[in-house]
């Protein structure tokens, strides 16, 4: 390359100092800038945030931060401290998802919602695949959402899909606004798929993005296990 | 707050704070070092909030409760930087205090590379403006492969050509880092 080191680190360090005043109208509001961050934007919609922050110092400031913030987030999940509330039931269901099925090794899974306090505590049940919003390798698709980040539907024909549990499994189908708004919910559903019934999709914002998840819950025991959540566009 | 997994070993408060608390510090930039304790206490309040909304309706996955945070405090910064310019419109130039580590000459310049580098990086064919950016963030080439939804190979050659479309740019505006 011919911007040696020292070039590109002056460089790099010009840019990253250039003063941030207040982002204007046109920057990213945080919900779509950390969504960017951590890859659950489609790649177009990416790069147009990554050429805004080319002239946004505000914006490339936040996206520093908001890179810096996901990396930490991956590393609080995957430094073992979570097994302060990995309960009994939680991992009884883990071990015979990790037998049934050998090859998940309970990557896909994403660790049962344990309370506020949980969250922060959790392990390394994640796989960086799904924490990133990128589609897990086949070798690891047992329990994950099927539907594509970032699916589009026409209102009347939201059709989401998951990978079943163990036999026996009941799932919870949730769809959330960006802000965390419970819009639908469908408990104790048997099948692994559903089809959102056009009408309690009625109240969409404007944008047309939503969250889904999906909460397993395992035959034997009360153990759950969520994964999501993940974006759908509704047209 | 309970557990939703009905283990009932649910962290105490003081130690999700503390948890969080951890993590801004390692995030947050030098300019909110001492707000810190805010943007903490906004992501709090904004996962306790969507917490007890749902509370008895929903459980809520690590994933999403972290994103909650991740946009809360992203939304602090601005709120703090927003209100860092009110605070500095307010003060009469005679007040305004003068960085004792560079000369006005220093400042100027320093003020001109900035706007160099970034006028350049306006002009930039839009591939290449992506993959210098992301470089001049501090990302690594296959962390801006992620991003941008490109091969390796590609990225690691719009980075090239465009650090060299840069020095060429700002060489033209007679600046040099």
């Amino acid at each position: 390359m011919s911007t040696d080191t020292s070039s590109l680190q002056k460089l790099q360090e010009a840019f990253t100092s250039i003063p941030a005043g207040s982002p204007g109208g046109d920057c990213p509001d945080p919900d779509r800038l950390c969504a960017a961050v951590r890859l659950e934007l489609p790649p177009e919609e990416r790069r147009e945030i990554v050429r805004h922050t080319a002239v946004c110092a505000a914006c490339a400031e936040d996206w520093r931060v908001s890179w810096a913030f996901w990396k930490k987030e991956q590393e609080s999940d995957g430094n073992g401290s979570g097994g302060k509330v990995l309960n009994g039931p939680w991992r009884a269901f883990k071990k015979s998802l990790k037998k049934s099925l050998p090859q998940v090794a309970a990557a896909g899974l994403v660790l049962a919602a344990v309370g506020v306090g949980g969250w922060l505590f959790q392990d390394a049940a994640q796989p960086d695949a799904h924490r990133s919003g990128r589609s897990l390798a086949p070798a690891s698709a047992a329990t994950e959402l099927l539907t594509d980040e970032g699916a589009v539907f026409a209102k009347d024909q939201v059709r989401l899909a998951w990978t079943p549990g163990p036999e026996g499994s009941r799932y919870k189908v949730e769809i959330l606004t960006l802000d965390g708004q419970l819009l639908f919910s469908a408990a104790n559903l048997t099948d692994p798929r559903l089809e959102v019934p056009a009408d309690e999709l009625a109240q969409t914002s404007s944008t047309g993005e939503l969250y889904w998840q999906v909460t397993w819950f395992a035959p034997s025991s009360t153990a759950t296990v969520t994964a999501g959540p993940r974006l759908i566009r509704i047209r | 707050m309970s557990s939703s997994n009905g283990s009932g070993d649910t962290p105490s408060l003081t130690e999700l704070y503390e948890k969080l608390r951890k993590a801004v510090t390692a995030v947050c930039p030098p300019w909110l070092q001492d707000r810190r304790d805010d943007l903490v206490q906004a992501a709090m309040m904004r996962v306790m909030d969507l917490q007890e909304r749902s509370e008895g309706k929903r459980e809520l996955s690590s994933s999403y409760l972290w994103k909650v945070a991740h946009s809360a405090v992203i939304d602090e910064i601005r709120r703090q930087r927003r209100r860092q310019e009110v605070a500095i419109e307010e003060v009469t130039p005679g007040d305004m205090p003068v960085p004792s580590s560079s000369s006005p000459e220093e400042r100027a310049r320093s003020r001109e590379i900035d706007d160099g580098i970034q006028s350049c990086l306006e002009q930039m064919v839009p591939n290449r403006r992506e993959a210098v950016t992301l470089k001049l963030q501090g990302h690594s080439v296959p962390d801006s492969a992620d991003i941008l939804g490109w091969t390796v190979k590609k990225t690691e050659n719009l980075v090239y050509r465009g650090l060299r479309d840069l020095q060429d740019c700002l060489i033209s505006k007679g600046l040099k880092p």
